[in-house]
């Protein structure tokens, strides 16, 4: 598919599978395809990945994966996959306690660090 | 997971780097932090913030300039430090022409709230994450009666 057509094939096929009650699937790896989602679509896209563990195919909502609401506001979902940070989200998330222990030591930096002396 | 996104607005960015005369609530500003990191909030900071804090500084009427460029080299320290994602918050990416677009449509009305541009655009902000996360609380955490009250419950 020509990058230009993503937007207005999505489209189109969003509005055949409404006005019949029918779901479609579209599996791709067409960045132009992503980019044209609509907002409300976006979080509900499935992410297929390989495991890291045993090499295995995972499926993941965009929602779901780890801090989502940071790594959407880093771009669109095309430019989130071609940069890798779709993958990196996914498979090298330090984890929620870890997160939260970094985030009071930049805390504790921060209430020292920023004192300048004038 | 997150149960919170909070767009971080210049007041509050402002209070960490501990601007002159805008650092007057920085205990309340840290404990409002630690309580938003203890109920997994994710941390957004919004271009506006970014250009807005960087402009303070510039203005800073201080008797030494060596004191306003410490302040500066500061400044982009924390800037460089949440694009490389080693702070708790992260930059939100700028907007693009059709987006700022629209912005421009809305905002002689804006004007009219007394709501500038530096805000306004945080304001955009704030509904372009709710679009993103409509089943999460998503607000504008400031101090500037302006931005106060922004927030979205799902």
């Amino acid at each position: 598919m020509h990058p230009s057509r993503a937007e207005r094939i999505l489209k189109r096929i969003s509005e055949i599978a409404r006005s019949r009650s029918l779901r479609v699937l579209i599996s791709s790896h067409n960045p132009a395809l992503f980019d044209a989602l609509p907002d409300d679509a976006v979080p509900e896209t499935v992410f297929c990945y390989r495991s890291p563990q045993d090499g295995s195919s995972q499926l993941i909502r965009l929602r779901d994966i780890p801090d989502y609401p940071e790594l959407i506001a880093q771009g669109t979902v095309g430019h989130l996959m071609t940069k890798g940070l779709l993958e990196r989200f996914v498979k090298n998330h330090p984890g929620s306690e870890q997160k939260k222990q970094k985030a009071m030591e930049w805390l504790e930096s921060m209430r020292k660090d920023m004192a300048v002396r004038e | 997971m997150t149960k919170a996104v909070a767009i971080v607005d210049t007041s509050i960015f402002c209070e960490f780097l501990n601007i002159p005369t805008m650092n007057n609530s920085r205990e309340e500003v840290f404990n409002k932090f630690q309580e938003l990191v203890e109920s997994d909030t994710s941390f957004l900071l919004p271009m506006a913030a970014v250009y807005e804090t960087g402009n303070h500084i510039a203005q800073l009427k201080l008797s030494d300039g060596r004191v306003r460029r410490s302040y500066a080299k500061k400044f982009v320290k924390q800037v460089r430090k949440a694009i490389n994602g080693e702070s708790p918050w992260q930059i939100i990416q700028v907007p693009v022409r059709e987006e700022i677009g629209i912005w421009l449509h809305e905002f002689p009305d804006s004007a009219m709230r007394e709501v500038g541009m530096g805000d306004f655009s945080i304001i955009k902000e704030l509904e372009k994450a709710v679009k993103r996360t409509p089943y999460l609380r998503v607000f504008i955490w400031s101090l500037d009666k302006h931005l106060m009250g922004y927030d979205h419950q799902p």
